[in-house]
């Protein structure tokens, strides 16, 4: 029988490469394409957990405060969890099966309201690599960037979702350890309490961890970023060189340069939010180009910086004066921010300034063309496209 | 038809001819002038060849972008003076695996300095696979001398990735208020 449903989206944890691929075999087989795996909780419309592995127990509970989604749980003993469905380990086909079964049903009759879109990954057989690969962009660009409209900053009800808590997620964890770093000069620095763990060797811009971007377990380390830390859990330790060298070598893990990593947790994390208590209205200082060449770059982050050496703005007089969504200058701010490459000044609050100042301020820089600015505008064009 | 140049230089082996490559229409085509200038490493040679390099970005058929790539060494500053004339910008190339690369980028500040301050420049530091110091930081603190603070790129000029985002940065910096070509 042909399923010519739209298949339902189902995110993963904790779940190794092996099970993965069964789960693809069972989905498109005996499941005839009713589910398919994919890599956005936001948009997840279910969940398969299992809760066996490293701190299995503790990111579950994390998990289910923040996704409540219809979640079948695998697990070598008898999981009671309230609200889920639970299949045995080793899976044996019919089980998993009949659980499925019952996470469509569970999908298919809503209890709780939520709008989520159709997931953009799901499979059509005419497509080509080429609009998969927009889609993709298109995807990543909203786990970076979000998608929220712009707030009006007088009204307080709107103002509150701009921000996020740094200190509530990984990002703040190694803003700390960042921080250790710096003060003591420490060598390296073991951040245990994490679902994996990482190893920081700030001074040369180089971390350790076993899922790498390179690999193909981004997925698995952005979940990492978006659930909150239990700070108790937390823990750093001091290595020295030799200790280091043992410990990358007996976990066989590669060097990856910090920046980077950084740059796109911290893009993950605020998705186009700001870190709280980050003042709207305060000039935005930006002393060097940022080395976009080995860093994720968002919509207009090139303008924006372009703007910001030229002539600093506010977060909010940047949005206005080029015209774009307040998401993509927070989002750029909020990485820069993390990676210590922005501030803000301390003295100058637009709002403070005379009236007519910012808005001469706007029209000065955006009435100063270069003589040749249709033909830049054209060669630029020409370079995004390709 | 209406012409514009974007100049690339830099030192011999910089990537100039590889970027150059990686955006253009068409076939990048090497001019080899030979001169009779005495080559102090090749004594023995009478002339020499100089590579002058272009490439074309063509917009429409009225605007056509001409890249141009100076002749490395310094002796033959007498071309780069044609070449310069009329730039919108310069890409400044400089390979981070040679001995005295900061010497290198102060030495092709001075003598862009007339088309830097009539424009804009951004810096390519190429070959840090090869070699990863100086830093950027180090390049930048030598540019604050010149009174500059242009973007300065980790580029790999066969990417062509890279030598695009450095050139878009050399535009915006000529304009911030360009279009972004992104939908919102
Ligand atoms: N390893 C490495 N090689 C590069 C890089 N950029 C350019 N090259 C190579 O360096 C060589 C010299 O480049 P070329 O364009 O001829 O330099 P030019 O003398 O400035 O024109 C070529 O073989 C390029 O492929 C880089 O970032 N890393
Ligand atoms: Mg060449």
């Amino acid at each position: 029988m042909e399923n010519h449903k739209k298949p339902i989206s189902i995110v993963v944890f904790g779940i190794n490469k092996q099970t993965r691929s069964i789960l693809e075999l069972i989905f498109r087989g005996p499941c005839k394409g009713s589910y398919i795996l994919i890599e956005d909780i936001q948009v997840a419309q279910a969940c398969i957990f299992d809760i066996d592995n490293i701190d299995g127990l503790k990111l579950w509970k994390k998990y289910r405060i923040h996704y409540p989604l219809p979640t079948l749980i695998l697990s070598l003993e008898k999981q009671d969890v309230a609200g889920t469905l639970y299949v045995k380990k080793p899976i044996e086909i019919d089980a998993l099966i009949k659980g499925l079964d019952k996470i469509k049903q569970l999908v298919e009759t809503p209890k709780r309201i939520h709008n989520i879109s159709t997931p953009s990954q799901a499979p059509k057989d005419a497509k080509l690599a080429i609009e998969i690969a927009m889609e993709r962009e298109e995807e990543s660009l909203h786990q970076f960037c979000g998608v929220h409209d712009d707030i009006n900053p007088a009204n307080p009800s709107e103002l509150k979702h701009v921000y996020y808590d740094p200190s509530q997620y990984m990002q703040g964890f190694c803003e700390k350890a960042i921080d250790v770093s710096i003060q003591t000069k420490n060598k390296g620095i073991l951040l245990e309490g994490l679902y994996t763990p990482m190893l920081l060797r700030y001074q040369k811009n180089q971390m350790f961890c076993d899922c790498s971007f390179t690999k193909k377990s981004t997925d698995l380390l952005r979940t990492m970023t978006l659930l909150p830390v239990s700070k108790s859990a937390l823990r750093m330790t001091f290595l020295n060189d030799r200790e280091i060298e043992n410990y990358v070598a007996l976990n066989q893990l590669e060097a990856q340069a910090f920046d980077n990593f950084f740059w796109q947790l911290s893009l993950w994390t605020s998705h186009g939010r700001i870190p709280k208590g980050i003042d709207l209205n305060k000039v935005v200082v930006l002393p060097k180009w940022p080395n976009f060449t080995r860093l994720i770059v968002t919509p207009y982050a090139l303008k924006i910086s372009a703007l910001w050496m030229e002539n600093p703005h506010s977060l909010l007089d940047t949005a206005k004066v080029l015209d774009i969504p307040q998401r993509y200058v927070f989002a750029f701010f909020s990485a820069a921010y993390a990676n210590r490459l922005i501030f803000l000044d301390r003295r100058i609050k637009q709002h403070k300034l005379p009236k007519g100042v910012v808005e001469r301020r706007i029209k000065r820089s955006t009435t100063k063309p270069n003589p040749h600015r249709g033909l830049l505008q054209r060669l630029l064009g020409r370079l995004h496209r390709r | 038809m209406k012409n514009y140049k974007l100049i690339f230089t830099g030192p011999p082996g910089a990537g100039k001819t590889t970027a150059i490559s990686v955006i253009s229409d068409t076939p990048v085509i090497t001019t080899e002038a030979k001169t009779s200038i005495r080559d102090s490493h090749h004594p023995d040679k009478d002339s020499i060849t100089v590579g002058l390099d272009y490439g074309s970005i063509k917009l429409s058929k009225e605007e056509k972008i001409h890249l141009y790539g100076t002749p490395g060494q310094e002796r033959f500053d007498f071309m780069w003076k044609i070449i310069k004339e009329g730039g919108l910008g310069l890409i400044l190339l400089i390979d981070n695996a040679r001995s005295e690369p900061l010497e290198e980028l102060r030495f092709f500040l001075k003598a862009f300095e007339d088309l830097i301050q009539s424009t804009k420049v951004v810096v390519g530091i190429t070959r840090v696979d090869i070699s990863d110091t100086p830093k950027i930081t180090d390049y930048q603190q030598i540019l604050a001398t010149f009174n500059l603070n242009p973007p300065v790129f980790e580029i790999d000029a066969r990417r062509k990735e890279d030598v695009s985002l450095l050139v878009q940065a050399l535009l915006y910096s000529l304009d911030p208020s360009l279009k972004d070509s992104h939908k919102s």
